[in-house]
């Protein structure tokens, strides 16, 4: 049975895990916030942008002399999966899902015989993947933004990267694949094609709607030419999207692991304050016995 | 025609926030083509926009409004004008002589570059500059 010394030392520093774990929450939670109101503040640009890019692809009709990011370059053979996850721990099964995600769309490739090209975002990222799939990254970024806040900047960044390897066809078809902001409880990991570009289910039923006026539309310069300038802004939206997404999700997931942690740890304390008790009263219990037996023998 | 009528909802917004949303009577955009007019019911158009300033008359007859973009699209119906901006400022908020000097550093730094893409990067960066100073003194920098 451990001393009541040692009972002692294993409550302080349980309560001081506990001090760090409802701070880093707390932390967690105000980050949250402020991570939620970019994630927010960012709609009206990705709307807008959405119902464009659905206007000009359905005035193109079904066309297959559009760009390449838009058909595709005709091939299937060589796919780059970017993997957007956290740069730090301490967030739950977060990083972890999502690289088991990642890991399982990478496997059912290869085994298609296909070719595997993979980008990391976030250093948890490399770190998770560089063991078994090492040999298939071909770039990483990590600790993106200015003191944890994503501008579109950084994704402008990832996006000139993606277009001087698709212009040079260095790949075929391009994944995207990160934690979608569902709510504060739940994150669940997303793929999502960014090249060739299609419409999501969303966009498409908005453009249906308004497809009375269709016809009426022009387009200053041609649809072409739009369309080669909006195809990488569209990419780089989808792409700052994700970023956003995944740092809310990646405070969300934090905070509540922290508040578990917390919980746990409080759990944690009430045992061995029962314990500790118990071990001080048969303490002196034992001493009172000592001292009647030997009260006795005289 | 009622007032309300002459005015159309206009909107600059950029990958990080909404600039403005507001009522407007006409705006005048930097096309890609060339500058064009946008009235309440206008027909509809899609189209990119190059560096320049977007000009905003709330009412008829009143002052306007001048932002800069640094290029984007512009989509136009009969009710509706949104703007989709890489990057929004008001000109009231350049100033001349950090342009300026901007201006001047990029053409060193244009000079010293190597490599297409790091140079097509730079000449970006300046032309957005010139068109920023263009729009802040009125003059024509190219």
């Amino acid at each position: 049975m451990p001393s009541l010394k040692e009972y002692r030392d294993r409550i302080t520093s349980v309560k001081s895990t506990k001090k760090i774990t409802s701070a880093m929450k707390m932390v967690a939670a105000s980050k949250l916030k402020k991570a939620q109101d970019r994630a927010e503040a960012s709609q009206p640009y990705a709307k807008a942008i959405a119902g464009i890019l659905a206007r000009v692809t359905k005035s193109m009709g079904d066309c297959e002399h559009g760009p390449k990011m838009l058909v595709g370059t005709g091939r299937d053979k060589t796919h780059l999966l970017i993997v957007v996850t956290a740069d730090r721990g301490l967030c739950g099964g977060f990083n972890g899902n999502l690289v088991k995600r990642a890991r399982e769309e990478a496997h059912n490739l290869i085994a298609d015989g296909k070719d595997v090209k993979i980008i990391c975002i976030g250093r948890k990222a490399k770190d998770l993947l560089k063991r078994d799939m090492g040999e298939y990254i071909v770039a990483s970024y990590a600790e993106l933004g200015d003191k944890g806040l994503i501008s579109y900047k950084d994704a402008e960044a990832i996006v000139e990267y993606i277009i001087d390897k698709f212009d040079s066809d260095s790949f075929d078809v391009c994944t995207l694949i990160y934690n979608e902001f569902k709510n504060v409880l739940v994150q669940k990991p997303a793929v999502q094609q960014l090249i060739p570009f299609t419409l999501s289910e969303e966009s498409a039923k908005d453009v249906e709607e308004d497809s009375l006026d269709m016809q009426s539309y022009e387009f200053e310069p041609d649809e072409d030419v739009i369309l080669e300038k909006l195809l990488p802004r569209n990419l780089g939206m989808q792409i700052f999207r994700a970023l956003l997404d995944s740092a809310a999700g990646e405070q969300a997931a934090r905070m509540t692991a922290m508040d578990n942690a917390t919980r746990n740890a409080g759990d944690m304390i009430n045992e061995l304050s029962v314990q500790y008790n118990r071990a001080r009263q048969a303490y002196i219990t034992k001493e009172l016995i000592e001292i009647i037996s030997g009260a006795e023998a005289v | 025609m009622s007032e309300t009528e002459k005015q159309f909802n206009f909107e600059i917004v950029c990958p990080d926030r909404k600039i403005i949303s507001d009522k407007a009577w006409q705006v005048v955009v930097p096309g890609d083509d060339g500058d064009f007019g946008v009235l309440a019911n206008h027909s509809a158009v899609v189209s990119s926009l190059r560096a320049g300033v977007v000009t905003i008359y709330q009412e008829e007859n009143e002052q306007c409004v001048k932002v800069f973009v640094s290029g984007g699209f512009v989509d136009v119906t009969s009710t509706n004008c949104t703007i989709l901006a890489d990057e929004a400022v008001n000109v009231n908020e350049l100033k001349q002589d950090e342009l300026e000097q901007q201006v001047q550093n990029l053409t060193e730094d244009l000079g010293m570059v190597e490599g297409d893409a790091d140079k097509a990067r730079v000449e970006k960066k300046l032309v957005i500059a010139k068109a920023k100073l263009s729009a802040v003194s009125g003059h024509l920098f190219v």
